[in-house]
């Protein structure tokens, strides 16, 4: 569907592929819902057939959007838990202190990659 | 059909998508104020700067494809950052609803486009799109 020469540019959380088996378990837990793939996003943009890949590290950007949000969340926490209800705001809460602490330890990363279709 | 656990994990991250754009609105408006400074509807960790930084890789002419769109950021950022067309695409269908609710009194609401449907079968002809986009979706 993407014409040739066309690009394909994203934001992607992953896992800091220099871990042990160990701690990618840990990285695993701590990331995203789908963050559980070993390759670092330029050899998977290799292996799916694109040119021209750039990865650039933006994880200090993601660190501060982290904070931002539980902050955030923190500072309405009784508006939210009034409006939403309290599960649904403590799942929330975790999945993004779960994050950061992932981002602090070293585990989980967040690149932007751009590539080409040859 | 038994469900696998891939398939139970997957059920339960559609089923937390569809509960986060059914949100109350203010509250979650005041909430990205604080954060970000603006209200742009966004359910990620695509800050302005960095949607600003996604318009900067424009492609081939021809529209765009926002795979896994949601509420439509950062995708909205890169229509008026440009002149082309989005196509956003998401398989939460509330999702769509709130990007479609967003840009209906936008000047732009024309050059959007919304297809409800499943990234991993693309329902597009070879050659349709200049660029693809997506944020956080491959995670």
């Amino acid at each position: 569907m993407l014409r040739p020469a066309g690009v394909f540019v994203g934001y992607t959380i992953h896992m800091n592929s220099s871990l042990s088996a160990e701690k990618l378990v840990r990285a695993s837990d701590l990331g995203p819902t789908f963050v559980d793939g070993f390759e670092d996003p330029e050899n998977l943009a290799k292996t799916a057939g694109f040119v021209d890949t750039t990865v650039k590290d933006v994880t200090p950007q993601f660190k501060q959007t982290c904070v931002g949000w539980i902050e955030a969340m923190q500072f309405f926490g009784q508006d939210l838990k009034a409006e939403l209800n309290r599960e649904d705001y403590e799942e929330e809460m975790k999945n993004k202190t779960d994050m950061l602490l992932g981002i602090e330890e070293g585990l989980l990363r967040r690149s932007l990659v751009v590539c080409r279709k040859d | 059909m038994r469900s696998s656990p891939i398939n139970e994990k997957y059920t339960e991250h559609l089923q937390r998508q569809c509960r986060r754009y059914s949100r109350p609105r203010d509250i979650w408006s005041k909430v990205e104020r604080r954060a970000f400074g603006r209200d742009l509807g966004l359910n990620g960790y695509t800050s302005p700067a960095e949607a600003k930084d996604l318009a900067e890789f424009l492609g081939e002419p021809g529209l765009i494809l926002d795979l896994g769109s949601g509420g439509g950021w950062p995708a909205k950022e890169i229509v008026t950052r440009s002149s082309r067309s989005v196509v956003a695409m998401d398989m939460v269908f509330s999702g769509l609803q709130k990007a479609r609710s967003d840009v209906a009194d936008t000047d732009y609401v024309n050059r959007f486009q919304f297809v409800l449907g499943d990234g991993q079968r693309l329902p597009f002809a070879p050659d349709t799109f200049g660029m693809v986009l997506h944020a956080d979706v491959l995670c």
